[in-house]
């Protein structure tokens, strides 16, 4: 039992006829024109509640993705790093110039003769046609024309 | 029973009362609570700190990350020496005797039991015969190796099939792309150590730059402790630490090495022809920049099974010799430098000159000569020199003092500032201390000895009008972070005047011309200074002389001078002759060198200095028959 109620209780009851000229007039008053809908305070609160655990549950699910993504994206980013890596020795290898001579000669090239200058005086050196290829290997080359 | 009674309270009641029951429920519940709630506090307050970090423990994982060795490169940034990762397979045998099995019984139909199944499935993958992998992969231990330094990309394919108990180490493994031809040079990497304890390898260099810049090439591992959970994936806001590793600083040398090939090729060929037990090929620019330190024998850096130390040398700087004929230049410089002789001055070349108790030769008998300084030179005449040598003082030892200061200035008897591993700094005595004989031979290069590059160096300071620069072998470092420093150049030094060097470099011409001792080693359209040796050789193991050092040193173009080569061949068998022997190695790889370079041909005539004087036919007559060798006869 409430407060109120309890001091109403205990209130002097009125005598009746004591000051019935003196009340005053009661009136019907319209009542407010619109009435708010209030929602109930606990249904609000739970409904607080329960957002704030499911945007925490999504957040951690985010997070949690992420990880996995970041573990892929690693693990991609490390066979890329091996592949790097196996192209630029393979690149290193073939840049040899112990290797380009070989492929070179097996393309039917040959190392240059001594090479004949052009200066202000005419010509200097002696002009000499490549020898022939020694390996057969590879593609026959043209029979070199004597330079002149 | 006749009727209840209450019992009274000395009257033993065989049932407990209730409030007695009452305490015995409260004494069993409170000490229950009194047990686990100390235990409780035995959890929480004393061990608390490591439980924790048991746990801890058990959902941590490290992980090392691995510095790369920094690079060597050459000046046009071509890679000498690189760093890959390797994978070497392991296997665990008592593991692999379950594999595919449950229960006794074949898990998946598709693939066998055991470790003929795993092999079945490895073998094609590796390239490996499956019988060998079974025989490895079957036995009662738990470690076998199965396969060493695959690439990463083909263990990801090995990874790929899930055979549990086949697992891998991480390696590196140093690449030489440039193969034997810089090997000497680079230097090679041997088997890595392994620290017991913290199970990290570190590299061990076994020569070369490897060796000398070791603590600069090598990086310093990171490490990464992370949260996992049992799957191995990262906890997502766990703990995680990383030290991130820290490359190697890379090397960018001075060296060319399609240069270095050239060189490399050239006197490996002419080693092998020649049966010479050693050859050495020195290129440098004039501010002494190494342009190629070839070495033969060489070895294979795939290949160091069987490597002798021989291999590992590089004998453009770790080898001494007498230079013999080469030296004599220095003879002259001085006389020239002192103001003693010109490149005509006069000289009666006996046949025979004795001196202290011993007669000292030409490589040829000859009867009087009368050559100039310029004609000495030309025919490498050791009287000639000992008599233009004795010009620079009356008194003897004097000059040899005198001399010893030419020798130092130009950068014999110390070793350069390359720091290069197994250096050696030549011989040269004390002057005071000199035997008689010895006073004489060190005028025409004998009873001193020095490494090719210090012969080589000699010439590039002539090159050079006169001013020597410390010869230099690295051009920069590169820092992992990509900064690029360049090392700092060599020190120079004034050691003779500019006009000497034009001199030295006129008189030198003539060596290569028909009248000298090294007309193999002309080369058309250019003009070229330069000097053979033939020396007798100290034979270290005979502790005697046996043998030549044959060598030819040139620089071209004489009128400019761009590049020296000096080709060294010691104990040549066939041919000892420097002239010959070495000279086309010289020519070969200069003609190369100055065409790669693109090095315009000489505009200037050939200074062509009088060799003889008083029409000396006899002289001539030798010059021009080609009867001139070249021999420093002791």
């Amino acid at each position: 039992m409430s407060q109120p109620l309890i001091a109403a209780r205990k209130a002097p009851v009125r005598q009746p006829g004591s000051s019935a000229d003196t009340r005053p007039e009661l009136q019907v008053v319209t009542p407010p024109a619109t009435r708010r809908v209030r929602l109930p305070l606990p249904v609000a609160c739970v409904l607080l509640l329960t957002l704030g655990l499911l945007g925490l549950l999504m957040t951690n699910i985010a997070i949690a993705g992420d990880a996995y993504e970041i573990t892929d994206l690693q693990v991609t980013s490390g066979r890329l790093a091996d592949q790097q890596q196996a192209v630029a020795e393979d690149l290193a290898q073939q840049s040899s110039p112990e290797h380009l001579a070989t492929r070179a000669g097996e393309l039917g090239m040959v190392p240059a003769p001594d090479p004949v200058h052009l200066t202000g005086t005419g010509a200097v050196g002696e002009a000499t046609p490549a020898p022939r290829p020694s390996t057969a290997a590879g593609s026959p080359s043209p029979a070199p024309a004597p330079a002149r | 029973m006749s009727r209840p009674r209450r019992p009274r309270p000395d009257e033993q009641d065989p049932r407990p009362r209730p409030d007695m029951r009452m305490r015995v429920y409260t004494l069993g519940v409170l000490g229950g609570l009194t047990v686990l709630g100390g235990r409780l506090v035995q959890l929480q307050g004393a061990d608390a700190s490591k439980l924790a970090d048991d746990a801890l423990q058990q959902r941590t994982s490290t992980a090392t990350l691995y510095a790369k060795r920094g690079d060597i490169l050459d000046a046009k940034g071509v890679v000498l020496a690189t760093s890959v990762e390797r994978r070497d397979v392991i296997a665990d045998p008592k593991a692999l005797s379950g594999y595919n099995l449950r229960n006794g019984k074949p898990y998946s139909s598709k693939y066998g039991t055991g470790p003929e199944g795993a092999a079945q499935r490895l073998a094609p993958v590796l390239g490996i015969d499956e019988a060998t992998l079974t025989t490895k992969l079957t036995g009662d231990n738990r470690y076998a190796v199965v396969a060493l330094g695959i690439t990463p990309e083909l263990w990801q394919q090995v990874d790929d099939l899930g055979i549990a108990g086949i697992t891998s180490v991480r390696q590196t493994q140093r690449i030489y792309p440039t193969g034997s031809a810089s090997s000497t040079l680079v230097g090679v990497l041997g088997t890595p150590e392994q620290d017991e304890k913290t199970k990290a390898f570190t590299d061990r260099p076994l020569s070369g730059l490897e060796e000398a810049r070791n603590s600069l090439l090598l990086g310093t591992n990171g490490w990464m402790r992370y949260e996992r959970s049992a799957g191995g994936q990262e906890i997502p806001l766990g703990d995680r630490e990383t030290v991130d590793p820290v490359d190697g600083t890379s090397l960018h040398l001075t060296i060319d090495s399609d240069l270095q090939w050239k060189a490399q090729s050239a006197i490996a060929a002419k080693v092998a022809e020649t049966g010479a037990e050693s050859g050495t090929v020195v290129i440098m620019d004039k501010e002494q920049r190494l342009l190629a330190l070839a070495s033969a024998p060489s070895l294979d850096p795939t290949n160091l099974v069987n490597l002798t130390n021989d291999q590992l040398q590089n004998t453009a700087l770790t080898k001494v010799f007498e230079p013999g004929s080469t030296a004599k230049v220095v003879t002259l410089a001085a006389a020239l430098e002192e103001g003693v002789a010109t490149a005509d001055t006069r000289f009666v070349v006996p046949g025979e000159l004795p001196r202290f108790d011993k007669t000292f030769h030409d490589s040829h008998p000859h009867g009087d000569e009368k050559l100039t300084l310029a004609g000495v030179l030309a025919q490498s005449s050791n009287i000639g020199t000992i008599l233009a040598g004795e010009k620079l003082n009356a008194d003897l030892r004097t000059t040899s003092q005198i001399l010893h200061d030419y020798h130092l200035a130009f950068g014999f008897g110390a070793k350069t500032s390359l720091k290069f591993p197994g250096e050696s700094g030549g011989i040269l005595g004390d002057p005071a201390k000199y035997s008689g004989t010895q006073r004489y031979t060190v005028m025409f290069g004998q009873g001193l000895s020095v490494t090719a590059v210090q012969a080589a160096s000699v010439f590039a300071t002539i090159a050079n009008d006169g001013v020597r620069v410390e010869p230099t072998l690295i051009a920069g470092t590169s820092a992992p972070n990509g900064d690029y420093r360049t090392e700092p150049a060599g020190a120079s030094s004034r050691v003779i005047s500019a006009a000497t060097a034009t001199t030295l470099r006129d008189m030198m011409q003539a060596v290569v011309s028909e009248a000298g001792t090294a007309a193999a080693a002309e080369i058309p359209g250019y003009l070229v200074a330069g000097k053979t040796g033939t020396a007798n050789r100290y034979d270290v193991d005979l502790g005697r002389y046996s043998g030549y050092t044959a060598s030819f040193i040139g620089l071209a173009p004489a009128d400019d001078p761009e590049l020296v080569v000096a080709v060294i061949l010691q104990d040549p068998k066939t041919n000892y002759y420097g002239g010959s022997a070495a000279g086309p190695v010289f020519k070969d790889v200069m003609t190369y060198a100055l065409a790669q370079r693109g090095i315009a041909p000489s505009a200037e005539p050939p200074a062509d200095l009088s060799l003889t004087w008083g029409g000396d036919t006899d002289a001539e007559q030798d010059i021009s028959t080609g009867a001139v060798a070249d021999t420093a006869g002791r």
